[in-house]
């Protein structure tokens, strides 16, 4: 009696687990643009479906395996980048980069598996939060060459859970997340 | 003998049509004079009116461009079949609120601007139907119609300046 029950219980756990994964591992992106009474936009799309969208576009966002850095007119190339990134990921937990001025700082740090960019001026209320995952940049930068490899990387997206990007300034709140909710 | 056999006719014409699916245009134009048109349409009547229709004359050739995007469309259309019920996007402005979700075997389109109220149901189902009658790089009007008998209740709704016009499928 006793090992019928404990079967049918590990049945039952085994159904749920089962149907609790084929619903819940789905990771959904979700954008929040806030701009007060002017607007509000909300999107809420599963990364499979944004993978899709992706998939056919990656011409319009990349041009001869260049990233187009929009700081005038200097143009970085993913080779840089890539030499960059190794050697900034070599050193491990640290603040990369520091600014401080009369009224604005910018800090870039590492903090265990995440890439911490952050951006504050607190004359505006400006404040720009991005959080990004160390195993998405490797993998951005994995290919050889002048390459990203943007299918590599949004696999790679679609493991992370939580905050990507929070900007908040005095009038608006852009916000970023990655979570299995609809 | 002949009035069981009129009979029987009668009755299978009658459920024949009963059971057709019909889309119900219904047109309300705005003030006291406003006419008011209700058109109901047996989609079996309209394809068949269309097989009428020379096939060039029913087939239109889609743009390069457009069917370059068809495989990703026909993925997106699978997709959204595939994800459970979800507001998907909404876009709240002074005056105006624009709505999209996937709901059941639907996706809901909502748009408020102003005095302005649009609603589209589009039926994911008959969506996969138009998408394969484009194979070819041919729009298949026929086929687009066909795809009405996979859309059942309101399809449009428009409510502009008094102006009042729905499709509705029974």
């Amino acid at each position: 009696m006793k090992r019928k029950m404990l079967a049918g219980l590990g049945f039952g756990v085994l159904v749920a687990a089962s149907a609790a994964s084929a619903q819940g591992v789905k990771p959904w992106l979700h954008v929040q643009v806030d701009q007060g009474s002017k607007s509000k936009v909300s999107v809420n799309l599963p990364l499979s479906l944004v993978e899709i969208a992706l998939a056919a576009a990656p011409q319009t966002l990349f041009s001869d395996g260049h990233f187009k850095l929009h700081c005038g007119d200097s143009r970085l190339s993913v080779a840089d980048m890539r030499k960059l990134w190794k050697e900034v990921k070599a050193t491990g937990d640290s603040q990369f980069v520091s600014v401080e001025e009369e009224d604005e700082t910018v800090s870039v740090a590492r903090k265990g598996e995440l890439v911490l960019i952050r951006v504050a001026k607190p004359s505006n209320k400006q404040s720009v939060k991005v959080d990004v995952p160390v195993s998405l940049v490797d993998a951005m930068l994995a290919g050889e060459g002048d390459e990203i490899d943007v299918r590599t990387a949004f696999a790679e997206l679609a493991k992370r859970r939580g905050d990507i990007v929070h900007v908040t300034d005095a009038n608006s709140q852009v916000h970023v997340w990655i979570d299995e909710r609809n | 003998m002949l009035l069981k056999a009129v009979t029987a006719f009668s009755l299978a014409a009658v459920g024949g049509i009963a059971s057709m699916d019909y889309a119900v245009v219904d047109v309300q134009e705005g003030g006291p004079k406003g006419t008011h048109i209700v058109v109901p349409v047996p989609v079996l009547l309209a394809e068949a009116a269309l097989s009428f229709v020379p096939v060039h004359a029913r087939r239109v050739e889609l743009d390069k461009a457009a069917e370059q995007w068809l495989p990703v469309v026909r993925k997106l259309a699978a997709e959204l079949r595939a994800i459970p019920d979800a507001e998907l996007v909404r876009v709240q402005a002074e005056g105006s609120d624009v709505r999209i979700a996937k709901v059941r075997d639907h996706l809901e389109v909502r748009v408020h601007d102003g005095g302005d109220d649009i609603s589209v149901n589009l039926p994911l189902e008959a969506l996969d139907e138009v998408l394969a009658s484009l194979e070819g790089g041919r729009v298949d009007l026929r086929r687009i119609v066909g795809s009405l008998h996979r859309a059942h209740g309101q399809l449009v709704d428009v409510r502009s300046g008094g102006d009042h016009i729905s499709v509705r499928m029974f």
